[in-house]
């Protein structure tokens, strides 16, 4: 069961950014987009990690880990929902079917499949998020920053204080980087589903 | 001479409305016994397409020109050329045969100057025109690429409307298709790219009755007005500058009819030259200004030179290849997206 979740997870991750770097007709892919969104994602996780302060305040713990439980529920629903709604092939003679409905068909098909994986990618996100959460309020001290700035003490513990601030900051980082992840893919998932839905009625 | 490319799209009209395909087209619109699959469907419509040059429609009587496919290799220099199927199913590519009629002429010999003959007024002249018609059994849009020349003798007008009879069929389920110019994206492009402007002329013609103010024109006759922005010295506008001079000049008031002002945009002909000097030598394109769309043209001599002899007349196997390489390279992508397009693993 172990392996199997594992495997399931790596197949998510990859074929969530294998999809979304690809056109929905998979004649075009667009690597480089991608890749300067994550780098414009990573700049601002930066940015913000840099310019928190020692400590961060325990409403925004509060706030987060209610926000991603709403999330998890409504993306899973979204999920069962897209597993019979979304795709139904219309052609009902492949070899006779026409190039626009074999195009229609294949989009729809890509869509789905993008749909279906991505929320499924972004909700182990949310669930990585809310551990992340869970862990700074089972243990506060990750919450902020503890310096010893006694001179005694920096000379003593110069080590393990700069242990400590290394290991915050890399706390904040993935937690952040996790967030603004979440809320871009969020946005993209709705607008993309919209645009998708709309399409299918005209 | 200067022979082109002209290129046209094609889309199947119904009298309903509803979308059919050219399959549909055979079973519906030519008539078949059974329900064709779209081989036969295929070769139902080549079989009616070469009937077709027959048909009273292949003689405009407007314009007296015609279009046959003479069936001789004696008169007809390339009847191994004429019009045939392709192995994938949906192109017919060939050379036909073109020309007008209706006018007194002599028949004259340059080299033996007293073998004079007389044509007369119900004899046509025919020239060679290759023609390339792609219509997918599967789809409801198809391309059509003919070589012409000059205006005068070119016959792509009558080959059009010729196309949008054939492809109404009877006429019960199918109108007229839409047959519009089309020039790949990639064309438009690469000259948008690289072409500065030469000149805007808009021009039109207009009758004194219709009421001239001022001093401009004077005495009831019709008269050609033209007017010719040309930009001056090296620095030539790219094609953006040339919208937005567009855009600037096109509401500028030139004159008066019946106290109305006339301007610039109202002219019925607005024409942009343009050059381009990617390769060897200066390209020139005329444009036509449809629906804000520019529409380069792909003169063979600048695209395709290898398709031309020492004289710029068409050498029709290299045209066959340049208009298969065309047609794979630059317009089939565009036009059938369904192609290229594939599930995810």
């Amino acid at each position: 069961m172990l392996a199997d979740t594992t495997r399931h997870i790596a197949k998510i991750r990859k074929k969530s950014k294998e999809y979304i770097r690809t056109s929905l007709d998979k004649s075009k892919s667009s690597k480089l987009e991608i890749a300067l969104i994550n780098i414009d994602l990573f700049l601002a996780t930066v940015a913000i990690v840099v310019n928190l302060g020692v400590s961060i305040p325990e409403i925004f713990f509060e706030f987060m880990s209610s926000t991603f439980s709403i999330l998890i529920g409504l993306f899973i629903t979204a999920l069962i929902f897209s597993f019979e709604k979304f795709y139904k092939t219309e052609i009902v003679n492949p070899v006779n079917a026409s190039a626009t409905d074999r195009l229609k068909d294949t989009i729809s098909y890509n869509f789905t499949k993008r749909f279906i994986f991505l929320t499924g990618y972004v909700i182990l996100i949310t669930i990585m998020a809310l551990a992340l959460l869970l862990m700074s309020v089972l243990f506060p001290e990750m919450n902020e920053l503890h310096i010893d700035n006694t001179i005694v003490n920096i000379q003593k513990h110069i080590w393990l204080n700069l242990w400590t601030s290394v290991c915050i900051f890399f706390y904040r980082l993935i937690l952040f980087y996790c967030i603004l992840k979440i809320a871009f893919y969020t946005i993209y998932l709705v607008s993309s589903m919209v645009h998708y839905m709309s399409s299918r009625i005209l | 001479m200067n022979p082109k490319f002209e290129i046209f799209k094609l889309q199947l009209q119904t009298r309903n409305g509803d979308k059919k395909t050219f399959r549909d087209f055979a079973e519906y619109g030519l008539g078949t016994e059974t329900t064709p699959n779209n081989k036969e469907a295929f070769d139902h419509i080549f079989s009616e397409y070469m009937k077709a040059f027959t048909a009273p429609y292949a003689i405009d009587k407007k314009t007296k020109k015609q279009l046959k496919i003479v069936e001789s290799t004696e008169h007809n220099e390339f009847f191994k050329l004429k019009p045939s199927k392709s192995s994938t199913g949906s192109i017919i590519a060939g050379v036909i045969n073109g020309g007008a009629y209706g006018t007194k002429r002599i028949l004259s010999d340059i080299v033996k100057t007293d073998e004079d003959q007389k044509v007369s007024m119900n004899k046509s002249v025919l020239g060679y025109v290759y023609t390339f018609l792609y219509i997918p059994p599967e789809h409801d849009t198809g391309i059509c690429i003919i070589t012409s020349n000059s205006l005068e003798s070119s016959v792509t007008k009558l080959y059009r409307d010729f196309l949008s009879t054939f492809f109404s069929g009877n006429g019960v389920t199918f109108s007229k298709p839409l047959v519009s110019p089309f020039v790949p994206k990639e064309i438009q492009k690469d000259f948008k790219e690289t072409a500065t402007v030469a000149k805007l002329v808009f021009s039109d013609s207009f009758i004194e009755s219709n009421g001239f103010e001022g001093d401009i024109l004077e005495g009831s006759k019709q008269y050609n007005i033209e007017v010719t922005f040309s930009p001056v010295g090296d620095s030539k506008p790219t094609l953006e500058e040339a919208s937005s001079l567009f855009n600037k000049i096109k509401n500028k008031f030139i004159s008066k009819i019946r106290g109305k002002e006339l301007k610039l945009i109202d002219f019925r002909n607005k024409k942009l030259v343009a050059n381009s000097k990617k390769f060897k030598g200066e390209k020139t394109f005329e444009w036509n200004s449809r629906e804000d769309e520019f529409i380069p043209v792909i003169h063979l001599k600048n695209y395709y030179p290898s398709a031309l002899d020492k004289e710029e007349y068409p050498i029709f196997e290299e045209v066959k290849k340049c208009c298969l390489e065309l047609f794979n390279e630059k317009i089939l992508p565009e036009i059938r997206p369904d192609l290229n397009a594939s599930r995810y693993n």
